[in-house]
Protein backbone atom coordinates (compact mmCIF):
# COMPACT_ATOMS: atom_id res chain seq x y z
CA UNK A 1 0.00 0.00 0.00
CA UNK A 2 1.44 3.37 -1.01
CA UNK A 3 1.68 6.36 1.33
CA UNK A 4 -1.05 8.14 -0.64
CA UNK A 5 -3.38 5.14 -0.50
CA UNK A 6 -2.76 4.80 3.24
CA UNK A 7 -3.43 8.51 3.72
CA UNK A 8 -6.69 8.37 1.75
CA UNK A 9 -7.81 5.35 3.76
CA UNK A 10 -7.15 7.25 7.02
CA UNK A 11 -8.93 10.31 5.67
CA UNK A 12 -11.94 8.24 4.63
CA UNK A 13 -12.06 6.49 8.00
CA UNK A 14 -12.02 9.83 9.84
CA UNK A 15 -14.70 11.40 7.64
CA UNK A 16 -18.28 11.32 8.86
CA UNK A 17 -20.06 12.85 5.88
CA UNK A 18 -21.59 10.33 3.48
CA UNK A 19 -22.90 10.33 -0.07
CA UNK A 20 -21.91 12.46 -3.02
CA UNK A 21 -20.07 15.12 -1.04
CA UNK A 22 -17.88 12.46 0.55
CA UNK A 23 -17.09 10.85 -2.81
CA UNK A 24 -16.26 14.16 -4.43
CA UNK A 25 -14.07 15.31 -1.53
CA UNK A 26 -12.06 12.07 -1.46
CA UNK A 27 -11.72 12.12 -5.25
CA UNK A 28 -10.39 15.68 -5.21
CA UNK A 29 -8.00 14.89 -2.38
CA UNK A 30 -6.76 11.87 -4.34
CA UNK A 31 -6.24 14.01 -7.47
CA UNK A 32 -4.37 16.62 -5.43
CA UNK A 33 -2.14 14.04 -3.75
CA UNK A 34 -1.36 12.38 -7.10
CA UNK A 35 -0.21 15.74 -8.52
CA UNK A 36 1.79 16.58 -5.42
CA UNK A 37 3.38 13.11 -5.26
CA UNK A 38 4.45 13.36 -8.90
CA UNK A 39 6.34 16.56 -8.06
CA UNK A 40 7.64 15.99 -4.54
CA UNK A 41 7.21 12.33 -3.75
CA UNK A 42 4.45 10.61 -1.78
CA UNK A 43 5.78 11.20 1.73
CA UNK A 44 6.20 14.95 1.19
CA UNK A 45 2.79 15.15 -0.48
CA UNK A 46 0.89 13.57 2.41
CA UNK A 47 2.86 15.59 4.97
CA UNK A 48 1.94 18.86 3.24
CA UNK A 49 -1.71 17.85 3.02
CA UNK A 50 -2.20 17.89 6.79
CA UNK A 51 -3.24 15.36 9.44
CA UNK A 52 -6.20 13.26 8.18
CA UNK A 53 -8.34 13.71 11.34
CA UNK A 54 -7.99 17.51 11.14
CA UNK A 55 -8.76 17.73 7.44
CA UNK A 56 -11.72 15.35 7.79
CA UNK A 57 -13.08 17.28 10.79
CA UNK A 58 -12.80 20.58 8.92
CA UNK A 59 -14.71 19.18 5.94
CA UNK A 60 -17.37 17.55 8.16
CA UNK A 61 -17.85 20.87 9.94
CA UNK A 62 -18.29 22.73 6.66
CA UNK A 63 -20.86 20.26 5.37
CA UNK A 64 -22.75 20.38 8.66
CA UNK A 65 -22.79 24.18 8.96
CA UNK A 66 -25.64 26.23 7.50
CA UNK A 67 -24.82 27.79 4.13
CA UNK A 68 -23.68 31.38 4.28
CA UNK A 69 -24.95 33.61 1.57
CA UNK A 70 -23.76 36.89 0.18
CA UNK A 71 -26.67 39.24 0.53
CA UNK A 72 -27.21 42.77 -0.60
CA UNK A 73 -27.41 45.15 2.34
CA UNK A 74 -28.39 48.77 2.00
CA UNK A 75 -26.73 51.05 4.49
CA UNK A 76 -28.21 54.36 5.49
CA UNK A 77 -25.15 56.10 4.15
CA UNK A 78 -22.61 54.99 1.59
CA UNK A 79 -24.80 53.05 -0.83
CA UNK A 80 -25.01 49.31 -1.15
CA UNK A 81 -22.40 46.76 -0.20
CA UNK A 82 -22.23 43.02 -0.45
CA UNK A 83 -21.41 41.45 2.84
CA UNK A 84 -20.76 38.00 4.14
CA UNK A 85 -23.52 37.19 6.50
CA UNK A 86 -24.44 34.20 8.51
CA UNK A 87 -28.18 33.88 8.33
CA UNK A 88 -28.35 31.97 11.58
CA UNK A 89 -26.12 34.44 13.40
CA UNK A 90 -28.02 37.54 12.36
CA UNK A 91 -31.45 36.85 10.88
CA UNK A 92 -32.36 40.55 11.26
CA UNK A 93 -29.98 41.42 8.47
CA UNK A 94 -31.58 38.95 6.12
CA UNK A 95 -34.96 40.42 7.00
CA UNK A 96 -33.77 43.79 5.67
CA UNK A 97 -33.41 42.42 2.16
CA UNK B 1 28.55 26.84 19.31
CA UNK B 2 28.34 23.32 17.80
CA UNK B 3 25.72 22.57 15.18
CA UNK B 4 22.82 24.15 17.11
CA UNK B 5 20.91 26.98 15.49
CA UNK B 6 20.27 30.15 17.42
CA UNK B 7 16.52 29.50 17.79
CA UNK B 8 17.14 26.07 19.31
CA UNK B 9 19.75 27.51 21.63
CA UNK B 10 17.47 30.34 22.76
CA UNK B 11 14.52 27.99 23.20
CA UNK B 12 16.59 25.70 25.44
CA UNK B 13 18.21 28.41 27.50
CA UNK B 14 15.34 30.90 27.65
CA UNK B 15 11.90 29.28 28.01
CA UNK B 16 10.22 32.67 27.53
CA UNK B 17 11.74 32.88 24.08
CA UNK B 18 10.08 29.57 23.20
CA UNK B 19 6.75 30.89 24.50
CA UNK B 20 7.02 34.00 22.35
CA UNK B 21 7.94 31.95 19.27
CA UNK B 22 4.96 29.67 19.90
CA UNK B 23 2.72 32.70 20.26
CA UNK B 24 3.98 34.23 17.01
CA UNK B 25 3.48 30.92 15.19
CA UNK B 26 0.00 30.55 16.64
CA UNK B 27 -1.02 34.10 15.71
CA UNK B 28 0.39 33.57 12.23
CA UNK B 29 -1.57 30.34 11.83
CA UNK B 30 -4.79 31.95 13.05
CA UNK B 31 -4.30 34.93 10.75
CA UNK B 32 -3.80 32.62 7.78
CA UNK B 33 -6.86 30.58 8.64
CA UNK B 34 -8.90 33.75 9.08
CA UNK B 35 -7.87 35.02 5.66
CA UNK B 36 -7.91 31.74 3.76
CA UNK B 37 -11.19 32.54 1.98
CA UNK B 38 -9.86 35.91 0.83
CA UNK B 39 -6.58 34.35 -0.29
CA UNK B 40 -8.39 31.72 -2.33
CA UNK B 41 -10.60 34.34 -3.94
CA UNK B 42 -7.49 36.34 -4.82
CA UNK B 43 -5.70 33.45 -6.53
CA UNK B 44 -8.90 32.47 -8.32
CA UNK B 45 -9.18 36.04 -9.61
CA UNK B 46 -6.02 35.29 -11.66
CA UNK B 47 -7.61 32.36 -13.48
CA UNK B 48 -9.76 29.29 -12.80
CA UNK B 49 -7.86 26.31 -11.46
CA UNK B 50 -8.01 23.01 -9.60
CA UNK B 51 -7.10 22.63 -5.95
CA UNK B 52 -3.46 21.72 -6.46
CA UNK B 53 -2.94 24.66 -8.82
CA UNK B 54 -4.48 26.99 -6.27
CA UNK B 55 -2.19 25.75 -3.50
CA UNK B 56 0.80 26.32 -5.77
CA UNK B 57 -0.35 29.84 -6.62
CA UNK B 58 -0.69 30.62 -2.91
CA UNK B 59 2.86 29.45 -2.30
CA UNK B 60 4.31 31.22 -5.32
CA UNK B 61 2.54 34.54 -4.83
CA UNK B 62 3.51 34.64 -1.17
CA UNK B 63 7.15 33.88 -1.93
CA UNK B 64 6.82 30.66 0.06
CA UNK B 65 5.69 32.49 3.22
CA UNK B 66 2.15 31.14 3.20
CA UNK B 67 2.00 27.49 4.13
CA UNK B 68 -1.38 26.11 5.05
CA UNK B 69 -2.11 22.39 5.13
CA UNK B 70 -3.05 21.77 1.52
CA UNK B 71 -6.01 19.63 2.54
CA UNK B 72 -7.55 22.62 4.31
CA UNK B 73 -8.18 24.25 0.93
CA UNK B 74 -11.01 21.82 0.17
CA UNK B 75 -13.25 22.64 3.14
CA UNK B 76 -12.65 26.33 2.30
CA UNK B 77 -13.50 25.81 -1.39
CA UNK B 78 -16.63 23.92 -0.34
CA UNK B 79 -17.61 26.86 1.88
CA UNK B 80 -17.01 29.39 -0.90
CA UNK B 81 -19.01 27.30 -3.35
CA UNK B 82 -21.96 26.99 -0.98
CA UNK B 83 -21.84 30.75 -0.52
CA UNK B 84 -22.15 31.31 -4.24
CA UNK B 85 -18.73 32.95 -4.57
CA UNK B 86 -17.14 30.06 -6.44
CA UNK B 87 -18.47 27.54 -8.94
CA UNK B 88 -16.84 24.28 -10.00
CA UNK B 89 -17.15 21.54 -12.56
CA UNK B 90 -15.23 18.42 -13.56
CA UNK B 91 -12.97 18.93 -16.53
CA UNK B 92 -10.44 16.83 -18.44
CA UNK B 93 -6.91 18.20 -18.75
CA UNK B 94 -3.94 16.32 -20.08
CA UNK B 95 -5.91 13.12 -19.97
CA UNK B 96 -6.83 13.53 -16.30
CA UNK B 97 -10.09 14.53 -14.71
CA UNK B 98 -9.94 17.55 -12.37
CA UNK B 99 -12.42 19.66 -10.47
CA UNK B 100 -11.92 23.20 -11.78
CA UNK B 101 -12.96 26.16 -9.64
CA UNK B 102 -13.77 29.64 -10.91
CA UNK B 103 -15.07 32.84 -9.39
CA UNK B 104 -18.69 33.82 -9.87
CA UNK B 105 -19.67 37.46 -10.30
CA UNK B 106 -20.38 37.67 -6.59
CA UNK B 107 -17.01 36.04 -5.95
CA UNK B 108 -15.23 38.66 -8.03
CA UNK B 109 -16.89 41.41 -6.00
CA UNK B 110 -16.01 39.59 -2.78
CA UNK B 111 -12.37 39.31 -3.89
CA UNK B 112 -12.30 43.10 -4.33
CA UNK B 113 -13.93 43.61 -0.94
CA UNK B 114 -11.44 41.25 0.72
CA UNK B 115 -8.56 43.17 -0.85
CA UNK B 116 -9.90 46.52 0.37
CA UNK B 117 -10.58 45.20 3.86
CA UNK B 118 -7.08 43.72 4.07
CA UNK B 119 -5.51 47.02 3.02
CA UNK B 120 -7.42 48.93 5.68
CA UNK B 121 -6.61 46.29 8.31
CA UNK B 122 -2.91 46.07 7.45
CA UNK B 123 -2.57 49.87 7.48
CA UNK B 124 -4.14 49.97 10.94
CA UNK B 125 -1.89 47.18 12.24
CA UNK B 126 1.16 48.84 10.73
CA UNK B 127 0.33 52.10 12.48
CA UNK B 128 0.64 50.23 15.77
CA UNK B 129 3.30 47.59 15.18
CA UNK B 130 5.33 49.58 12.68
CA UNK B 131 5.55 52.72 14.78
CA UNK B 132 8.93 53.39 16.35
CA UNK B 133 8.74 53.72 20.18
Amino acid sequence: VSAVERYLAELGAALHVRGGERRRFLRECGDHLADAAAERGEEAAVRAFGPPPEIAAAFDAEVASPARRVVHVHHRRGGAHDRWLDARADPRVLARR
Amino acid sequence: MPSMDIRTHLAESHPLYLDSRCMVDRVRGELLRGHLDGLLLAVLADAPGHGYELSQRLTQRSGGEIEVPEGSLYPALHRLERSGLVASAWSYREGRRRRIYRLTRAGRRAAGDARQEWRAFSVAIDRVLGAAP
